[in-house]
């Protein structure tokens, strides 16, 4: 059997003791997790939008270890170019984390590789008449790095700013110079209710036959593989192995893990839509 | 020597070999527990072989690389003194002789190692007895030879290597003026040219 | 006038060379949805390093199209310096690295962006898990991996887009996996199984045409653009098809590239771009690629197997029979 990660390699100060006596708790049936969640269960977080009037759309939420992360989303008409890729430029994303140098290429991938799928609609809703187009900035800021990786507060604040991103409405016509409507009721949005959502990513942590979500660093060294599934709506946009774990996993579990995702996913998409309602 | 187990010419890493219960795991290989039983698989790419003692190893032929030695507790090894002061002295492994715990299996002559790595003899390591009134600059110089045994993969930057027996100690050593030493006892040697003799702890010769 | 005091060139003066535009390169041959490239991989061509390997996959077709060739090396183990604090474990790193003449259109620079970040990231995932780090204590593995021609498809200007995922850095990365693999077999590096990488993509392809911007167009049609995808996918045939190349000009609409340890039945990397649906009308399309991924690795290690057995061989036979053992075998093992 692979030998268990020692704390050493992922920076927790676990003894190996420690780390063994984990991840027999973890593998029970049922599992007992050091919080006493269900696998399922996310940690308590606070999320709000709109809070940041300049921008088109903005989000900001705290992670339940101390995480907290601000997105902003701005748009700028920009001229179509012959000597651009094309589309897939129109959306730019940078993310910075305060604090560290950008040596961490893995955040930005991973979110401008599941916004920017193909058939998702988005860039579609992005152009302006023949010659111009919208060109959308989101900007992450990771104002405090939680514990536990940071994808799932950064694509979940992403989502959240980008469903609530409006965009000045067109009045003028295809072929002249882009004119806006100056009432913002009138904007329209960027991910309009109805159609395929921004995506989101889940942390999904395995040992042995139990899966749990939204692992704290101590589960995440323990376990025996680690997932980051992008999820957009009810399709699976993206999957990558991180760092942790121990050793190789079955393909079954690689299976059921996107699965289950999904399951959660559904939950997760449903609570983000209500935030901001009733506020 | 038998062999009752049908081993392929070649081992690949991942290829099961034998059984746990009645064969052991040698070097360049390792185990794997499955629900019922415990398979011996090969961890590196070589020619697998059972050994007298029911061990099963997997040896890679290299003529152009050493071994891929690292010192192992209890592996005895060959290093050069650096530096010198009256608690300890700091050393330079460059050849592993094998013989350590078996992780990897040293063959018979050991290994000069592509890089070095350094070490330390402690003071109360020097040797067995009187141990609390040794003198380090009476047991080795800057310069010499010597064969030690790893007692400890110490820290980060220092394995712990210890003299503390007969066969172990300075084999190669230069007076001051230059000219090499041939051990007289087992705390001196002289030099053949002039006849100084010099203190130190001298491994006894094969 | 001849001016006789120099050299002049020719009277009617000269015309400069028109090059021809390198328009799509489309394969001659086309290999049917299951059929594996060919692989040549050799290992012990870098003599200073501890282990190396060298992958090269031919495609047949003209001199001027780009294939994939790959070199890799590994050092160790090394001693740390003195500097890291003590680790039982050995700390593997790999590091991925495109040479500038590596793509087909504009030359990169030697500055290293997020794009080989990412993949060294991925690598030294894959590769991690496989060698036993655990008996090598107080020391580093180094995995360098350099791609000396990729086949296009990264993204740069000048591809087709055709509005379908790129698949060209997962080829990049499965490739890479297997290289650095066999390197580290090479090397000696004990470890559990050997790795091998292999990419799958579900594929739309409309008899054979491909338009470029017909994904785009089509998916305008009908208010959810994911049913219109759907129902597009029922006109036009879907297909899984094992280790995808950029330049068969294919739209892919989803694709996995994994790392697998064939001998352990385990994963060691798993990473999938494109939307891949979950519900119950289609079948499952995570599955298919994740399991047609497998499937494309399991060929790929039959290969790695092959190249590191001969270079064992020739081993033996510089230093004659062992023992009087017989080994068998012709030396030159033919390699699928």
């Amino acid at each position: 059997m692979a030998p268990l990660q020692t704390s050493q390699q992922t920076g927790t100060p676990l003894s190996p003791a420690e780390l063994s006596y984990l991840h027999t708790s973890l593998t029970l049936t049922p599992p007992i997790r050091p919080d006493s969640r269900t696998p399922t269960q996310f940690r308590p977080l606070v999320a709000e939008s709109d809070i940041l009037p300049s921008t088109n759309g903005s989000a900001r939420m705290i992670w339940g270890d101390g995480g907290e992360c601000v997105v902003g989303v701005k748009a700028e008409v920009e001229r179509n170019s012959a000597t651009s890729v094309g589309p897939r430029d129109w959306i730019e994303i940078n993310v910075e984390v305060s604090g560290q140098r950008d040596d961490d290429a893995f955040l930005g991938m991973t979110v401008a590789e599941s916004l920017l799928v193909p058939g998702s609609g988005v860039l579609e809703r992005l152009v302006l008449g023949e010659r111009f187009h919208w060109k959308v900035f989101v900007d992450i800021l990771l104002l405090a790095p939680p514990l536990s990786h940071p994808a799932t507060l950064l694509t979940l604040t992403t989502y959240l700013a980008l469903r609530n991103t409006f965009l000045p409405k067109l009045i003028s016509e295809v072929v002249e110079d882009p004119v806006f409507d100056d009432d913002w009721d009138n904007a329209l949005p960027l991910y309009p209710v109805g159609k395929i959502p921004p995506p989101i990513t889940l942390l999904v942590v395995n040992v042995g036959e139990n899966i749990f979500f939204d692992p704290t660093r101590e589960e995440l060294s323990a376990g025996d593989v680690v997932l980051a599934v992008s999820i957009c709506g009810k399709k699976v946009v993206g999957v990558r192995t991180l760092e942790g774990g121990s050793g190789g996993v079955g393909r079954a579990v690689v299976k059921r893990v996107i699965k289950e995702s999904c399951e959660v996913a559904e939950e997760v998409f449903s609570n983000l839509n209500s935030v901001g309602e009733g506020d | 020597m038998s062999q009752n187990l049908p081993l392929p010419p070649i081992a690949l890493p991942g290829q099961p070999l034998a059984q746990s219960p009645p064969y052991a795991a040698g070097p360049g290989t390792y185990t794997t527990q499955n629900p019922t039983r415990t398979v011996i698989t090969a961890s590196v790419a070589g020619i697998p072989r059972v050994h007298a003692d029911k061990s099963v190893s997997v040896t890679r032929p290299s003529p152009s690389h050493p071994l891929l030695l690292l010192p192992e507790v209890a592996s005895t090894v060959l290093a050069r003194v650096t530096r010198l002061n009256p608690r300890q002295a700091t050393v330079e492994i460059f050849a592993i002789q094998g013989g350590g715990d078996g992780i990897h299996g040293g063959g018979d002559g050991g290994c000069v190692c592509e890089h070095t790595f350094q070490g330390v003899i402690r003071a109360q390591d020097v040797r067995a007895t009187e141990k609390d009134r040794i003198k380090m600059l009476e047991s080795f110089r800057v310069g010499d030879v010597v064969r030690a045994v790893v007692i400890s993969l110490g820290d980060q930057s220092n394995y712990y290597l210890s003299t503390a027996s007969n066969s172990l100690g300075v084999v190669v050593a230069h007076s001051d003026a230059g000219d090499p030493l041939h051990p007289i006892n087992w705390r001196q040697m002289a030099c053949a040219r002039t006849g100084i003799v010099e203190e130190r702890k001298v491994a006894k010769p094969i | 006038m001849t001016d006789r005091r120099r050299i002049n060139g020719p009277l009617e003066g000269t015309i400069p060379p028109v090059f021809l535009t390198s328009s799509t390169h489309k394969s001659i041959i086309k290999r049917s949805p299951t059929t594996l490239r060919k692989i040549f991989l050799k290992t012990g061509l870098t003599p200073p390093a501890t282990g190396s390997a060298f992958l090269e996959l031919p495609t047949p077709s003209t001199h001027s199209t780009p294939t994939l060739k790959l070199t890799s090396s590994v050092y160790g183990p090394r001693p740390l310096p003195s500097s890291t604090t003590f680790s039982s474990n050995a700390r593997l790193t790999a590091e991925l690295k495109f040479s500038p003449f590596s793509t087909p259109g504009r030359r990169r620079g030697y500055i290293r962006d997020g794009v080989e970040r990412d993949l060294s990231a991925q690598l030294s995932i894959a590769l991690g898990k496989s060698v036993a780090v655990g008996k090598y204590p107080k020391s580093a593995i180094d995995v360098f991996v350099s791609v000396l021609d990729c086949e296009g498809g990264l993204g740069d200007a000048g591809d087709e887009a055709g509005g379908g995922v790129d698949v060209g850095l997962m080829s990049v990365l499965a490739t890479a996996i297997s290289c650095a693999s066999a390197a580290i077999a090479d090397a000696g590096i004990e470890c559990f199984d050997l790795v091998a990488g292999g990419v799958a993509g579900l594929v739309l392809e409309q008899g054979g045409v491909v338009e470029e911007d017909r994904v785009e167009k089509s998916l305008e049609v009908g208010q959810d653009s994911d049913d219109a995808r759907r129902g597009m996918r029922k006109n036009g045939k879907v297909t899984l098809v094992l280790d995808p190349s950029p330049i068969d000009g294919y739209i892919i609409l989803a694709a996995a590239a994994v790392g697998y340890m064939a001998a352990r039945d385990e994963l060691t990397l798993v990473w999938t771009k494109g939307s891949m649906g979950w519900d119950g009308d289609s079948t499952d399309e995570v599955e298919r690629i994740v399991d047609g991924a497998i499937t494309a690795s399991t060929g790929v290690r039959l290969v790695i197997n092959e190249a590191v057995k001969e270079r064992l061989l020739l081993g033996l036979k510089e230093m004659g029979l062992i023992r009087g053992k017989a080994v068998s075998g012709d030396g030159d093992a033919a390699m699928s």
